[in-house]
């Protein structure tokens, strides 16, 4: 863990990696310290959450580094994150980069099945048969995905309207 | 001046208390919102560079500890900028309940 924290701070601009970098492991370090007793799933939680966090700050100061490039259309995005009630979880950005990388490897999958079947002397009556089946599982697969994804996101308490009904509007007495 | 968001006043009112290390103020922010607001490292460092930037807090070397380890306290400018936002969310607060028992009675 502590080779991953080290890299993702590594990502820091570097007048900012000399500012901060032993002061922001020092305190990682010491919240996984804390966590090390208690359950794998908060264990997970606070993992996740470190690692994320440091991410975002590596590219929220990279932005800030770059002010007059193209960068700078990305703090937009800062409006929304630092308002706590209505930023997207930050679970959001790995959950999107899987789905992605599931599209690029279905649309290889998809080229190599294109090649076989438009040249059916070098298949077999078998390997034609299965392409509507292959389709089926990788659509079945892609949808137990989508939901795995959704049951994590909801047992952290993170889905859309269990943080819309979160958000308190006015404080309570 | 911009109000603040919920992240920022929140380790504002932690070192408006005392001086702090990181791994301070991020349970101190935790403790005062009753588990509700959990910062991460990177989150806290992003927000503690942006005030060091507009010179609300200032580091220093804490020498109580034996590591050495660098801490964040208020500025003058800082304290008098938290003031006026509490004044804000006050006066704020007051408008709402004035407005809010109107549509009441």
């Amino acid at each position: 863990m502590l080779l991953l924290y080290r890299t993702a701070v590594w990502l820091y601009p570097r007048q900012c990696r000399a500012e901060f970098a032993d002061e922001m492991l020092d305190v990682v370090l010491a919240g996984a310290t804390e966590v090390r007793g208690e359950s794998w799933m908060n264990r997970v939680r606070f993992h996740a959450r470190e690692l994320a966090g440091l991410l975002a700050g590596a590219v929220d100061e990279r932005v800030r580094f770059r002010p007059n490039s193209y960068f700078k259309l990305a703090l937009v995005w800062r409006r929304i994150a630092m308002r706590s009630s209505f930023r997207f979880p930050k679970s959001v950005a790995p959950m999107m980069m899987l789905v992605f990388a599931l599209v690029l490897f279905t649309i290889a999958r998809a080229a190599s099945t294109a090649v076989m079947v438009s040249s059916p002397h070098v298949t077999t009556a078998g390997e034609r048969l299965s392409l509507p089946l292959s389709v089926g599982l990788w659509l079945g697969l892609a949808y137990l995905v989508g939901a795995l994804v959704w049951l994590l996101i909801h047992a952290l308490h993170q889905s859309g309207a269990q943080r819309l009904s979160d958000i308190q509007t006015w404080p309570q007495k | 001046m911009e109000p603040l968001t919920e992240t920022v006043l929140l380790i504002l009112l932690s070192l408006a208390e005392q001086p702090r290390h990181g791994y301070s103020i991020l349970k101190d922010v935790e403790q005062m919102s009753d588990g509700r607001v959990v910062l991460s490292t990177g989150t806290l460092y992003g927000a503690l560079r942006r005030l060091l930037d507009d010179r609300w807090i200032e580091r220093f070397e804490d020498e109580d500890t034996s590591r050495g380890k660098q801490a964040y306290r208020l500025t003058s400018l800082g304290r008098g900028n938290l003031q006026g936002e509490v004044a804000r969310m006050k006066q704020l607060t007051k408008l709402a309940s004035r407005r809010v028992a109107r549509e009441e009675a």
